[in-house]
């Protein structure tokens, strides 16, 4: 009797296993064998790495018979293209944005899938505080980590030409300036690129941050809650009253007005500018294109203030609610994320991976350094554009002009009060806490 | 009778259609819109606000500076696109060997699409470009960055329209010119008058008509415009080229659509009162032959 019960027991767990392992296998060969449709990928022209997109692109239809149409729109144009996409109906099935920043853009609340219960959520390395919205959900997944880094790119050949070294002051950092514009090589000391609009707004941020330094996240919490205007921040306006001396000195190239970013890279690659301002997608974009670029990176010490600028924010990939078909969208992100596909991704650009399991094994040296010696330690400032963002569209129809008209030499509290009026209006019809 | 009459009418009925569901009812809705709060986070909800919208936009300084480049560049290019049209017909219209293809050639630059015009002109308005080196022949060696200036790159975006759209003037023109009767030069060759006496006082007041028509379409096209702006200086730098359409394009992007549509309304409306009255002036002025 107990022989026969024995065996029973044993032949009724072995069933139970075998069920249930033919389960997992069925739920795991649905997921993997899940494919045959077409994906619409939006993202803005410089988010779009093509070397990578295509091998992404090649795979997936490869492996899961999956077409990736990707709709690459001018950077200028991309947020207002892809609002009225969403809001009239005709949204793509995934958007590439910049993530919290997009939540305040698009209203994720009302145009964006939930993802919080997707199963690479339990894949992130970082926090996803992040990701989640002032309703405490998370509409977007994340394809970078922490990485944004801006700062001086610098050409190594050229200062060591000049007998220059890496500034750690204001002061010798106008003096390198100083020494480029006189050394009578026709190279330009710090090359602005102000046709590409995005690019004016670095060298403000990171004077305005630095200007802050300590006190960032205390002041732009009082302006993102209109408890404090730009105006009232003696900061900013001394601040851009410096930047503006940049161009009054003649340490910047004359045609910044229609000087582009793809020009500043190759000017600082092949020697013939001395500096730009940007940030760690420039350095990744200059390493490819110009391998033999000897090229380095250093904080900008406004304020004799030695922090890189960074952004509170990663990329990250949305699925609007009336995509086609959110539930391939949301396949597609699963599968996106897997190590073979994301890893192109991001050695592709050179920044950290937002999961566990997916390396990141392609950060030029240059970046290491940067992320070692500052970003990694806590050394670092926050942009105030993390809060601006919030304000939809107000950096492109607002601050890039207003910065613009800066670097032309309008007044100050004009400039200020352009920003100011620009921030109220675009709070209140964004209905933003506070306006 | 009724038959016939009822058929000539039915065949209007498709054209009224598209013009009414194209034009009418997105005039009225615009009319509407103006004044309301209508904005692209809530489509389909707005409520009437009376008249914040225009007071808003009127106390904007950029829309008004938008408003006065709006106005000189239609003025500016109607009145070079017309000389330059007239002046190129009447010496196209003598008989000569290459006369049809300088004709095609001129005419060219009005086929081209915007944005190749736009690309091109980047080019020959930078710095080293090819408008520096014509200057540099003339012995000018200035480093002006002719579209990134505040003072040249309005003045930039008109010398390209009026590039553009001139062949298209001296083709208008050019049918003007050939409706015009050669009993009446001949006439008064024989009376004495001169070669400008016949010309003031003979051919443009025949030329009325043309005059009219190329006057009109040249200033609704020049307050109108937007695309030339928008490829050359997207209304930069800072705001020193916006005009009305990019200004409106601008605040349409960023969602204030109840804005946007009172500031359609102030260019429509603008349009409609400037062409109006330039039309009843013009067609005063008609002879007929």
């Amino acid at each position: 009797m107990k022989r026969n019960l024995w065996k029973r027991a044993m032949a009724m767990s072995a069933a139970g296993m075998l069920i249930l392992g033919m389960t997992g296998t069925s739920v795991a060969a649905e997921t993997e064998e899940k494919g045959g449709y077409s994906i619409s990928f939006m993202l803005a022209q410089s988010s779009y790495k093509e070397d990578a997109h295509l091998a992404i692109k090649e795979k997936m239809k490869e492996k899961y018979d999956i077409d990736v149409e990707y709709e690459v729109i001018p950077d200028a144009q991309f947020t207002n293209l892809s609002q009225v996409r969403i809001s009239t109906g005709e949204a793509p099935d995934i958007i590439h944005v910049n993530v919290p920043g997009a939540y305040t853009t698009y209203d994720a609340e009302s145009t964006l899938l939930p993802l919080d219960d997707q199963p690479w959520m339990e894949r992130l390395s970082l926090d996803s505080g992040i990701l989640k919205a002032d309703d405490e959900k998370v509409y977007s997944m994340p394809i970078t980590g922490f990485s944004g880094v801006m700062g001086v790119i610098y050409n190594k050949d050229v200062f060591s030409d000049l007998g220059i070294e890496v500034p750690q002051t204001y002061e010798a950092f106008l003096k390198a300036l100083e020494t480029v514009k006189n050394a009578e090589k026709d190279i330009t000391p710090l090359y602005l690129s102000f046709k590409d609009t995005w690019t004016s707004q670095i060298g403000p941020m990171i004077y305005f941050a630095n200007a802050l330094n300590e006190n960032c996240d205390s002041v732009y919490e009082k302006l993102n809650k209109n408890e404090q205007k730009f105006s009232d921040v003696e900061e900013f306006k001394q601040a851009l009253a410096d930047f503006q001396k940049l161009f009054s000195e003649g340490y910047i190239n004359e045609d910044f007005s229609v000087g582009t970013y793809d020009t500043s890279k190759e000017e600082v690659a092949n020697g013939q500018a001395a500096m730009i301002l940007s940030g760690e997608y420039a350095v990744n974009d200059i390493l490819t294109n110009w391998p033999d670029a000897n090229i380095g990176m250093f904080p900008l010490p406004y304020n004799d203030v030695e922090k890189i600028m960074t952004a509170q924010y990663v990329y990250g990939l949305v699925i609007p609610k009336d995509a086609p078909d959110t539930e391939n969208a949301k396949d597609f992100l699963n599968k996106i994320s897997q190590p073979e596909f994301l890893s192109l991704y991001l050695n592709a650009n050179s920044v950290n991976s937002p999961f566990k399991d997916v390396a990141s094994d392609n950060i030029n040296a240059v970046l290491q350094e940067m992320y070692d010696t500052y970003l990694n330690t806590g050394n670092y400032v926050v942009q105030v554009g993390d809060i601006l963002s919030n304000f939809g569209s107000l950096n492109d129809d607002i601050i890039f002009p207003a910065y613009a008209q800066l670097a032309l030499g309008e007044d100050l509290d004009n400039v200020i009060g352009q920003i100011d009026n620009g921030m109220l209006e675009y709070g209140k019809n964004l209905g933003c806490e506070g306006f | 009778m009724k038959k016939k009459g009822n058929y000539s009418y039915s065949l209007a009925v498709p054209a009224v259609v598209i013009y009414t569901g194209l034009f009418v009812l997105p005039m009225i809705l615009c009319f509407i819109t103006a004044f309301t709060n209508w904005n692209i986070r809530d489509l389909y909800h707005f409520s009437f606000n009376g008249l914040e919208n225009f007071v808003s936009i009127f106390s904007d300084q950029f829309f008004l500076l938008a408003i006065k480049n709006t106005l000189i560049f239609a003025v500016v290019t109607t009145v070079f696109k017309v000389a330059a049209g007239l002046m190129l017909a009447l010496i196209l219209t003598k008989p000569f060997k290459t006369r049809n293809i300088l004709r095609s050639l001129l005419y060219m630059p009005a086929v081209l699409s915007t944005v190749v015009i736009g690309l091109v002109f980047t080019a020959f308005f930078e710095m080293g470009g090819m408008w520096d080196k014509i200057l540099g022949l003339l012995g000018y060696s200035g480093n002006l960055i002719w579209l990134g200036n505040e003072k040249t790159a309005l003045w930039c975006v008109i010398a390209t329209e009026i590039w553009q759209w001139s062949g298209f003037t001296m083709m208008l023109f050019i049918a003007g010119l050939q409706g015009i009767s050669r009993d009446y030069l001949e006439a008064a060759q024989i009376d004495g008058a001169s070669s400008f006496q016949r010309f003031w006082k003979i051919t443009v007041p025949l030329l009325a008509p043309s005059f009219t028509i190329t006057i009109i379409t040249n200033l609704i096209g020049g307050l109108k415009v937007f695309d030339k702006v928008y490829v050359l200086t997207n209304g930069g730098p800072g705001y020193a080229t916006q005009v009305l359409g990019t200004y409106v394009y601008k605040s349409f992007s960023a969602g204030f659509l109840g804005k946007s549509s009172a500031m359609s309304l102030v260019l429509t409306v603008t349009v409609c009162i400037i062409t109006l009255l330039i039309n009843r002036q013009l067609v005063k002025r008609e002879v007929e032959a």
